[in-house]
Parts: C-alpha cells; sequence; structure tokens
C-alpha cells in the first residue's frame, strides 16, 4: 500500500513536470515561430519550411527539459535575480546557436542577433506575466479569505453581541 | 429566521431553537452553541489547560507530538493532527501539510507563490508555506465561503 502511494506521488510529480514542459515548450515554440514568419515575410517569402519548424519545436522541447530540472522554472522566479539573468542569456545563448547552426535566418548574422534579442523579450513577457497573475492570484485568494472570515464571524459572539445592540435600540 | 433576545438577570443561560425542518442553518446554529463550550485539553509549563479553538494560531507535529501555537504560548496536545483536523474541520482549521493543522482565521495575508504554492502569513507574523496539493484545498473552502455568499 505504502508502495503504491509512494509511485503514485512519483507519478504526480512526474506528471506535473511534463505538463509544466509542454506548455513551456508550446509558448516558445510559438514565439519561435512568430520570429520566423515574421523574417519570412519580411523577405517576400509566403511559406515556411517545415524542417526548421520541426527544428524548432524539437528544440523548444529540449530546452523544457533543461529549464524544469535543471534551471529550476527560472521564468516562474519570484524575482528576476543574477541567476534568472543568467538562466535567460543562457538560454537564448542556445537557441540563437541552434538557429545558427540549422541555417534557420540563411546564415544572416543580424537576424540571428534579432532574434536572440527577441528571445529575450519573450523570456522576459514570459516572467512579468507569470508575476502578474500571482500577484491576480493573491488579491483574489486574499479577497476570499475576507469573504471566509466575514462568512465565519456571522456565526461567532461578536455578530450575536451586534444583534442584541440593534435589538435593543 | 426570527431571532429574540431576551436579557436575565438570574438563572443559566439558555438557548431555544424552534424549528420546522432540520436544515443546515439550524445545523450551524446547534455546531456553534455546542462546539464554543468543545474546548481543547492540553499541557502548558506542566499544568493542565483548556484551549479555545478560536484562540490557536495552528497545530503542529513534531516527533510524534502536537502542539497547539497560540499568541504568546506553546501548549502541547494529546490529539492527533488528523482527529484535530476532522473535529475542528467546520470551525475554520485546515491541513495545510503533514505535519501542520492551520486557523484559517488566523491567517491574515495569503501570497500565491510558483508553483501553485501559497504562502500564508498568520496574525503573529510566522509564515506556512502551504504545498501544490493542499493549495487546491484551500482554495476550495475559501470558495466555498464564496458560494454561499452569492446565493
Amino acid at each position: 500500500m505504502r508502495m503504491k502511494g509512494r509511485f503514485r506521488k512519483r507519478f504526480w510529480r512526474y506528471l506535473s513536470a511534463e505538463i509544466a514542459i509542454e506548455y513551456k515548450a508550446c509558448l516558445y515554440a510559438f514565439c519561435m515561430t512568430v520570429f520566423y514568419c515574421i523574417y519570412q515575410l519580411a523577405g517576400g517569402v509566403f511559406y515556411a519550411r517545415i524542417l526548421y519548424l520541426c527544428e524548432m519545436y524539437v528544440s523548444a522541447y529540449l530546452m523544457g527539459y533543461f529549464q524544469v530540472y535543471v534551471l529550476k522554472n527560472f521564468d516562474e522566479a519570484e524575482k528576476l535575480g543574477i541567476r534568472e539573468a543568467v538562466s535567460i542569456l543562457g538560454c537564448t545563448a542556445a537557441y540563437t546557436a541552434v538557429s545558427a547552426v540549422c541555417g534557420w535566418f540563411d546564415g544572416n548574422l543580424r537576424v540571428t542577433g534579432y532574434f536572440g534579442g527577441f528571445l529575450i523579450l519573450c523570456y522576459l513577457c514570459v516572467f512579468i506575466i507569470n508575476k502578474l497573475k500571482r500577484e491576480i492570484d493573491t488579491d483574489k485568494l486574499n479577497s476570499m479569505l475576507v469573504r471566509f472570515k466575514q462568512e465565519e464571524c456571522k456565526w461567532s459572539e461578536g455578530e450575536g453581541k451586534e444583534l442584541w445592540e440593534q435589538k435593543k435600540q | 429566521m426570527k431571532l429574540t433576545l431576551i436579557p436575565i438577570t438570574q438563572g443559566e443561560e439558555e438557548v431555544i431553537i424552534r424549528y420546522r425542518e432540520m436544515n443546515s442553518q439550524v445545523h450551524a446554529v446547534i455546531d456553534m452553541i455546542q462546539g464554543a463550550e468543545r474546548k481543547i485539553r492540553a499541557v502548558w509549563n506542566e499544568q493542565v489547560i483548556f484551549l479555545r479553538p478560536e484562540e490557536v494560531y495552528y497545530f503542529e507535529n513534531v516527533d510524534g507530538v502536537t502542539f497547539a501555537y497560540l499568541k504568546e504560548k506553546v501548549a502541547r496536545v494529546g490529539i492527533s493532527l488528523r482527529d484535530l483536523a476532522f473535529s475542528y474541520e467546520k470551525r475554520g482549521f485546515f491541513r495545510c501539510s503533514k505535519s501542520m493543522v492551520i486557523n484559517i482565521r488566523k491567517i491574515s495575508y495569503l501570497k500565491s507563490e510558483p508553483g501553485n504554492r501559497i504562502r500564508a502569513t498568520m496574525e503573529n507574523g510566522e509564515q506556512v508555506m502551504i504545498s501544490r496539493k493542499y493549495a487546491k484545498e484551500l482554495r476550495n473552502i475559501l470558495r466555498g465561503g464564496e458560494d454561499e455568499d452569492e446565493r
């Protein structure tokens, strides 16, 4: 029974990490696709190479594993410290290197540089969005807490006293 | 529900509930009246004391012994966390980790943390981290209050 419980716990932990990786892979693959599509459109090309798109998705998945298991989900961190900044630069450098090796931007170094800048911007946006999401959640939690306490108070002594005072008047 | 309060100068205080059917509201009133007298037996400074659940910030299990943390003292309680969470669930107590049961009414601030965790700051300034598993349950409890409010 204990073994079963432990296995279940491990399985859920694994599943939750996989979901986080899936989410990150989709998010960053979409960002790269957007940049690639803009690059193609700017060059007057109205198609995208499936091979390049596949390379982007595979690299986003691999980077997702790296972000979750090694870099401790830095884009969901509480504050942007040195560790997070280094992680952002490291991941951006890795993506940029893959783009250069695979020739996504036809060996154009300037565009590859823009791609790196765009990815840094994406990471910062994701970080800010996650932070805002948590702040909104915090507000919601505290309003629920206040409401819960008010509900509880209705049955406490205080309310009885208030009612008694009202009755007397 | 009609409420009549009659002040008395002598004799024992008494509550009489006249109800047509036993519904959740009547149950809540009964629980509140009965519960108010249900104190927790604890040991503090080698003395046996009785604690009102409302004054407890949280219960913690340390090496198999349960402690009740109050504003300025810590008392030993001879009840397991499981029983405490079960008995005082309706009075705002919630199992927030394997070794802790907190009083939601003594939480002053909640903060959403990365990984769907929640950091609870108690009225005495202590902070308790609630893991994703238990955070979900806390949200459900708090939402329960919201649902009742909407009704």
